[in-house]
């Protein structure tokens, strides 16, 4: 064995002296340039996702997960971005704390980005960690005022609630003549904070709040917290609550009898709001974050291939939630061909296109596409510009 | 024949020139590879330090910037405001800083997030969990209790022991969330801020929870009940402390006349006078940010020896009511200052007091406000800091010389004596 060995060994050398020293020095450097030129490191795109999406919210985390998923199904089925894939990691807020989930995504599992949000408590939590780490995070899904505010590192798809209450109390003023609107908010989504807002909003068009009332989390019964605000004679209603928690205001006002208008932010445009208020849900004014007829024919894929896959309808969470990946997608696909980081990648996005129409990033990485206003007819929410049509 | 080296070299050059113009080729190859790579790496790490969100060569910012930049002149103009040049020194890379603490021994401890670094002697040591010498992956926080260094994570607590590396002691010690913000010794206590309340631990007390001893009694049924006592949240202060989300904390006294313990939180900022119970919400006075307009996060808070300061993302805010009075005159009211003021910048992201001189570390770099005129700190040499995300002093009372910078690419310092 040894003996072989020791022969192998002179073969070997016997067969290298046939090489200069020059010729046997290309070897390593072959191998190093070989080494140095390949990238080892994997394309693939890790995205993380951080969602409540088991607790009172998931009817619209679901849907807005959904249309991620379909934005995700779409790119990587044409191939990817710059020969990478999209991959997600959900992390579900409900079942584990947002801090931990975030913290995880970012420093274990080394996503590039975070997608999602929703309440605005969770927003700030990701918002805040996605910062100190310099990470991007985008949401599609939390309208509150304050994200992504005076932030480096945070981005909003979504119209956000001071654009959706301008919107809404300039409408009210216009189409109603709403002088004396009367809030009712819930303590834990919208807040003090936002009645607060849109408080400072109606005295711009003239109007006068008669009274803002807030009820907590679990509250049922909403008869006497109406009673209080109706004894101030309001000439309209304007919710800023949840979808189920809207639902009911909506149906127990009308039963008391008040047939003035009713308006409500965002949540009143959601499937949840329009299944639970039923008939109810008639005449109801909203905000939507867009108008659905806005992206044409590309919106009408969407819903198409949206229901096909899910059995269902999509409504603005899903396509919101789309519309997010593929900003992203856009935002990845310009990182070689500009030479920048994710983020910066993402700060110049000032136009787009997208299946909801065109929007862009101002300087605060706001969504600044205007809200839309709807009409609830027959349980469908109709954009004011197209009423006439039904 | 050859006989002289010089025909020998001749010889061997013309039979191997073939080999000679491969090697070479490959070499000059692989010097261009090299250059390109680092040179595309440079650009790429230039980048990522740019802070702002959109791009100075885009028009829309340019026009933007100018804005600002006449208001910041205006407000100069009609304040008398006067900048000032002075020396920075080098940057000493390291990842970006979370938190800087310099101990009795002049080490200067960083907290980044990578892990923790030390400057001892000019040598910058790292701990991180690549080396096995820290057990997470990153530092929010770091402090120093004489005895040990206390190194806070989004993953836990650690301290840095005798055999030079930080060990895990987050089983050792009853936390209500493994999520550190903050970690504070007040020369008694040492008080840790989570993401789900404050807790405090006396000295006697860590040696205790260090070696295994879970409770100061050492019966068992009492150790739950003991443990819970130390944890300051939202339901254990009947809701005098707003919110649990804790981030900062702070301990102010007045000498002879009151303490102080300062959280900021979620919801704004919580100051509890230790003179009363933290279970009666009557101890608390809080500053809410729906009601007094405070930008959320609070990035950092001082105490100037009567009032007590914030740094937010929108300026930096007075409490109007000094500290002193907030027992029977408590008001919300705030002063505020911005970039119309004249700062560098409205975001606010570390502060600290010396010598009647507030130093502020902001997202546009280094100013400091000095019988009510800012200043705007810039470079005579070395590179003045942009994203300055942890400022911290060296020294003890009069004795104080350095004012350490934290950045998102290092650390450096400046000599407070020559900006005086």
């Amino acid at each position: 064995m040894k003996s072989t060995l020791k022969k192998s060994y002179k073969k070997i050398r016997r067969y290298l002296k046939k090489f200069d020293r020059f010729q046997i020095l290309t070897i390593p450097v072959i191998i190093l340039l070989i080494v140095f030129s390949i990238d080892f490191s994997s394309k693939n795109i890790k995205v993380g996702i951080v969602l409540p999406l088991s607790g009172n919210f998931s009817s619209r985390t679901q849907s807005h997960l959904n249309g991620i998923k379909l934005a995700v199904k779409h790119i990587n089925d044409l191939g990817g971005i710059n020969k990478g894939n999209i991959i997600l990691k959900i992390k579900d807020c409900d079942k584990i704390d947002t801090a931990e989930a975030t913290r995880d995504l970012i420093y274990k599992d080394k996503v590039s980005i975070i997608v999602g949000g929703f309440s605005s408590e969770d927003t700030r939590i990701i918002q805040y960690l996605s910062e100190k780490a310099l990470i991007p995070f985008l949401t599609g899904i939390c309208t509150h005022f304050e994200t992504a505010k005076a932030t480096a590192y945070t981005f909003r798809t979504i119209t956000d609630d001071q654009h959706q209450f301008e919107a809404l109390s300039a409408h009210s003023s216009n189409r109603y003549q709403v002088k004396r609107p009367a809030i009712i908010y819930d303590n834990d989504l919208y807040g003090a904070e936002s009645a607060q807002r849109y408080i400072e909003i109606c005295s711009k068009h003239s109007q006068q709040v008669t009274n803002a009332v807030s009820f907590p989390k679990g509250t049922i019964n909403f008869r006497d917290y109406l009673g209080s605000l109706f004894k101030t004679k309001p000439d309209s209603l304007v919710i800023l609550a949840p979808a189920a928690d809207s639902a009911l205001i909506v149906r127990q006002a009308k039963d008391i009898g008040f047939n003035k208008p009713i308006l409500g932010a965002n949540q009143c445009a959601s499937r949840e709001f329009l299944h639970l208020a039923g008939a109810y849900s008639e005449s109801v004014v909203t905000t939507l974050p867009y108008n659905p007829r806005a992206g044409g024919q590309k919106f009408d894929s969407f819903l198409s291939e949206y229901q096909e896959t899910y059995g269902y309808k999509a409504d603005f969470d899903a396509a919101t939630g789309y519309e997010s990946i593929m900003i992203l997608a856009l935002a990845l696909k310009s990182i070689p061909e500009n030479n920048l980081n994710l983020r910066d990648s993402l700060a110049t996005l000032q136009v787009w296109d997208s299946i909801i129409g065109s929007g862009g990033f101002d300087n605060d990485g706001n969504q600044v596409r205007p809200a839309e206003i709807a009409i609830i007819k027959e349980r469908q929410t109709i954009p004011i510009s197209m009423e006439e049509l039904f | 024949m050859i006989n002289t080296p010089y025909e020998k070299k001749k010889k061997y050059f013309s039979t191997n020139k073939t080999a000679t113009t491969i090697f070479v080729t490959i070499l000059v190859i692989a010097i261009l590879v090299f250059i390109f790579k680092s040179t595309n790496h440079k650009k790429n790490d230039s980048l990522q330090i740019s802070k702002y969100k959109s791009f100075s060569n885009t028009p829309q910012i340019n026009s933007n910037k100018k804005t600002l930049e006449s208001i910041k002149h205006f407000s100069a103009e009609n304040r008398g405001q006067k900048n000032i040049s002075i020396a920075f020194s080098q940057i000493l890379a390291t990842p970006p800083v979370n938190d800087i603490k310099v101990d009795q021994y002049k080490r200067v401890w960083i907290a980044t997030e990578k892990g923790v670094y030390k400057l001892e002697n000019d040598e910058l040591t790292a701990f991180t969990q690549e080396n096995g010498k820290y057990p997470f992956s990153q530092a929010t926080c770091i402090e120093s209790d004489g005895k040990y260094i206390w190194a806070g994570s989004l993953f836990g607590i650690c301290r840095f022991n005798e055999s030079g590396k930080f060990v895990n002691e987050t089983n050792s010690f009853p936390l209500p969330s493994n999520v550190i913000w903050d970690v504070l010794w007040d020369g008694e206590q040492l008080w840790i801020s989570t993401q789900k309340g404050v807790a405090f631990f006396k000295s006697s007390r860590i040696d205790n929870l260090i070696n295994g001893i879970t409770s100061d009694n050492t019966t068992e049924d009492n150790s739950t009940e003991d443990n819970a006592a130390h944890i300051l949240d939202k339901t254990t202060t009947n809701n005098g402390l707003r919110s649990s989300w804790c981030t900062k904390i702070a301990r102010y006294s007045i000498p002879a006349h009151s303490n102080w313990l300062a959280v900021t939180h979620d919801n704004g900022l919580s100051v509890l006078n230790l003179a009363f119970p933290a279970a009666d919400p009557r101890s608390w006075k809080n500053i809410d940010h729906a009601k007094s307009y405070i930008s959320r996060p609070i990035h950092d808070m001082i105490y100037d020896g009567s009032n007590i300061w914030l740094g937010t993302p929108t300026g930096l805010m007075m409490i109007n009511t000094k500290l002193r009075d907030f027992p029977g005159n408590f008001s919300t009211e705030m002063i505020s200052f911005s970039e119309l003021h004249g700062l560098p910048s409205n975001n606010i992201n570390s502060m600290v007091y010396h010598k009647n001189t507030i130093w502020l570390g902001t997202s546009n770099g280094l100013a400091r406000l000095r019988n009510n005129q800012i200043q705007i700190i810039s470079d005579i040499s070395g590179k003045k800091p942009e994203n300055i995300r942890k400022l911290a002093l060296q020294g003890d009372g009069d004795n104080i010389t350095l004012l350490w910078i934290g950045t998102d690419s290092g650390i450096q310092f400046i000599n407070l004596q020559t900006a005086d």
